[in-house]
């Protein structure tokens, strides 16, 4: 089974994976627990997240939320990818996918996951201002 | 003795279809692991060899290797974020 030290830090991060006993999750995470080399499982016990460093970019394999993908050099976000099983799987399961179609065969995973890149600067910008702006109104609709 | 698994990936987690001991299983029995990893390879499942750190994708069965067996990846939706 998962060691203490690991079942204190997920139970943090992730409460229902270890409430539910021999759940899936569990199952899926122990799998990882084995699969993983052990620098790269203890770093994923701490952040929550299992990063590989490949030709192309840094990856940040998240439990829930898109891969992003960091260029190596410069260190800002490049792109996010999502790749998913064809079959129903845990979360767990998925990540550890990733991680092995990654390590393994990079080329392979820009060919399959749909990679987005990240919105613009402007953009973002822009809709801060928006947002920004609704909230002033908001203020003035509830204080007048 | 060295105990070896096949294990597939699944909506339960995890299932070990089969277990063997390098040192004494039989030939039938190999090739009947041999035939249920090479039937999924052919559905477009692939293979990686989790006994070692390494974890490399094998593309044949080997039975000295601890093997998981992964369903086809594709590429996915934007809206996988649940933050």
């Amino acid at each position: 089974m998962i060691g203490t030290e690991a079942g204190v830090v997920q139970s943090a991060l992730y409460p229902d994976v270890l409430s539910a006993g021999d759940s899936p999750s569990e199952k899926a995470l122990e799998l990882l627990r084995i699969a993983l080399p052990p620098a790269t499982w203890s770093a994923f016990i701490k952040t929550g997240v299992i990063e590989f460093t490949g030709r192309r970019g840094t990856y940040l394999i998240s439990y829930n939320a898109q891969t992003k993908i960091y260029d190596i050099r410069a260190r800002h976000c490049r792109a996010y990818a999502c790749l998913q099983l064809s079959t129903s799987a845990p979360d767990y399961d998925r990540m550890l996918a990733e991680y092995l179609v990654l390590k393994n065969d990079e080329d392979r995973y820009w060919r399959t996951a749909n990679i987005f890149g990240p919105a613009s600067d402007v953009a973002v910008f822009f809709f801060t201002i928006v947002d920004l702006r609704l909230l002033v109104d908001l203020f003035h609709l509830f204080f007048k | 003795m060295t105990l070896r698994k096949l294990r597939v990936m699944c909506a339960g987690g995890d299932e070990t279809v089969a277990e063997w001991d390098t040192e004494t299983v039989t030939p039938e029995r190999l090739a009947e692991i041999e035939q249920e990893f090479n039937q999924r390879i052919a559905e477009g499942w692939f293979a990686a060899d989790i006994s070692t750190e390494e974890a490399t994708l094998i593309q044949a069965f080997r039975a000295d290797a601890d093997i998981l067996l992964i369903p086809k990846v594709q590429g996915g939706a934007q809206g996988r974020d649940r933050n």
